[in-house]
């Protein structure tokens, strides 16, 4: 039987319901407050506590890394789709490139951390940049690269065999047959440049950030800011991934 | 309209399945009159799209060793410029532009040719005449483009994704009529529109062909058809790697002659589909 909007909706939050009634039930247990599960364990209540402190006294951490996400995602995203469409179109330059990119997207960007500590001024935003850059870039040129690769031969041909200016090709089939790649993709890079950038705040400790404040709880055993932080962190990808996906029905129409 | 002329033609080209291996097709003599509609058949695997590609100048990978292709008496070279051909692919569906809506898609072609929007517009609107509508409206309500709302009473234009896959080969095959080529190659132009639409459109398309003195060439495995809608018939046989052994002119064909024939071919191809 085919279910409503509201039996839809209901049924994907069902999930977390039943999430937040286990924690509920494990935060009222004698269990929670042992010695050993306190070092791990958040209670409810005081994470609750903890997300209200956040937003209202150390928002500035959130807009931080909030910020070296999207400004490091835009980049990655321009960057990408730029040379994703050039090595794309050029055959010679798609088989003379493939490798080396494959090469280069096999490499983890946490193993060029180790390089990085070595480096002076590491703290600095644009480092926080280059590491997305290098772990992301190579994913969204290839999927760029690949989308314009497999975009139907047969309305190419249409066009070709009339002698069709390029631009007109790119404007009107290519850049269409690869939008639904784009945001597919785009979405990969967001999750990509979260972790990288909580990763590399942790690691590098500038002054805000997210990253940062996790290590300082962690070590402060505030256990239930860790968790606060944590349920801020999915919410942001929730946001933003629901985001990419308006945009995606609203311009990917056809799929 | 224009004229397309082979001569002692070789070309070999790689197949689709195999990249390694090449297969080569060969043509004795081949001639298309002006205004001309001209039947290909022949049994799968034999060279009639492969064929059409070529004459359409749109396979990328065609190797000739020998002979070439004439359009207008002049033959074919890359430099110079060949009458306006359009193909009408088989696989419709990869032709079609999901993106754009029907009233773009059957002007998408004529965009690519840089014609102004006026002249757009005026050619849509003298297809529309000379295809036996008042406007372009009543062409795309008649063939069911149309979404009408009975208890609303009002209609809608269909998204591209509503349409069925007869009705995206109607839009394919009026986009390539309403650009007014000179020579047009289909390939089993008709095989997805059912038959109650069928015998409407396929007569008022070659009703418009024939008007226009379009140069028309077109592929079908339906004998019957392909013999009642062209002035000649190619038959392709791939006994002799794809030679064209042999063209009928068939005005005045009776329905007994068609039998007749079918059968003929039928027990000289050793053909179980016919």
């Amino acid at each position: 039987m085919k279910k409503t909007f509201i039996e839809h909706f209901l049924l994907k939050l069902s999930g977390i319901f039943t999430m937040l009634f286990i924690w509920i039930v494990l935060s009222f247990t004698k269990w929670a407050d042992e010695g050993p599960t306190r070092m791990w364990f958040a209670k409810i209540d005081e994470v609750g506590t903890a997300i209200v402190d956040i937003f209202a006294t150390k928002i500035i951490h959130i807009l931080s890394s909030f910020e070296d996400i999207f400004i490091a995602s835009i980049i990655v995203l321009l960057l990408g789709v730029i040379f994703g469409l050039a090595i794309g179109f050029f055959e010679n330059l798609y088989r003379s490139l493939k490798w080396p990119i494959d090469f280069w997207r096999s490499i983890p960007p946490i193993i060029v951390i180790s390089v990085l500590l070595n480096l002076d001024g590491r703290d600095e935003l644009f480092w926080r940049i280059w590491l997305v850059m290098f772990g992301a870039l190579p994913i969204m040129i290839m999927q760029i690269a690949d989308a314009v690769n497999n975009s139907s031969k047969k309305r190419m041909l249409i066009f070709e065999a009339l002698k069709t200016k390029k631009m007109f090709i790119i404007n009107n089939i290519i850049i269409y047959e690869i939008l639904a790649s784009l945001f597919s993709t785009t979405r990969t890079i967001l999750s990509f440049a979260i972790i990288i950038i909580i990763v590399s705040e942790m690691v590098f400790s500038p002054q805000h950030g997210i990253g940062e404040q996790i290590l300082h709880f962690q070590t402060a055993s505030e256990i239930q800011y860790v968790y606060a932080y944590a349920i801020i962190l999915g919410l942001i990808g929730l946001l933003l991934n629901g985001i990419i996906r308006l945009f995606e029905k609203k311009y990917v129409y056809w799929q | 309209m224009s004229s397309i002329k082979i001569k002692n033609l070789v070309f070999s080209y790689k197949t689709q399945n195999n990249k390694n291996s090449t297969k080569n097709i060969v043509i004795d003599e081949f001639f298309v009159k002006n205004g001309e509609i001209v039947g290909f058949f022949g049994p799968n695997y034999v060279g009639k799209t492969t064929l059409l590609k070529y004459i359409s100048q749109i396979h990328k990978d065609f190797k000739v060793s020998n002979g070439s292709i004439f359009y207008d008496n002049r033959a074919y070279d890359k430099q110079n410029n060949i009458p306006l051909i359009l193909y009408i692919p088989q696989n419709y569906s990869s032709s079609i532009f999901p993106w754009f809506s029907i009233k773009s898609n059957l002007r998408i072609i004529m965009k690519s040719l840089d014609f102004s929007k006026e002249l757009i517009e005026e050619n849509v609107k003298e297809f529309c005449s000379d295809f036996g509508y008042s406007s372009e409206e009543a062409l795309l309500k008649d063939y069911g483009f149309y979404q009408t709302d009975k208890l609303k009473q009002t209609s809608r234009i269909k998204n591209i994704n509503e349409l069925s896959g007869g009705q995206k080969q109607i839009l394919t095959v009026l986009r390539t009529l309403m650009t007014s080529p000179n020579i047009i190659t289909m390939d089993e132009p008709f095989s997805a529109i059912d038959i109650f639409k069928g015998i409407k459109f396929r007569k008022n398309v070659f009703d418009y062909l024939r008007k226009k003195k379009i140069t028309t060439i077109i592929v079908s495995h339906e004998l019957k058809e392909i013999i009642e809608l062209s002035d000649k018939l190619v038959i392709l046989n791939y006994d002799n790697v794809g030679r064209i052994i042999k063209g009928i002119e068939n005005s005045n064909v009776s329905e007994n002659e068609i039998e007749t024939f079918a059968i003929k071919i039928k027990e000289r191809y050793n053909l179980n589909y016919v």
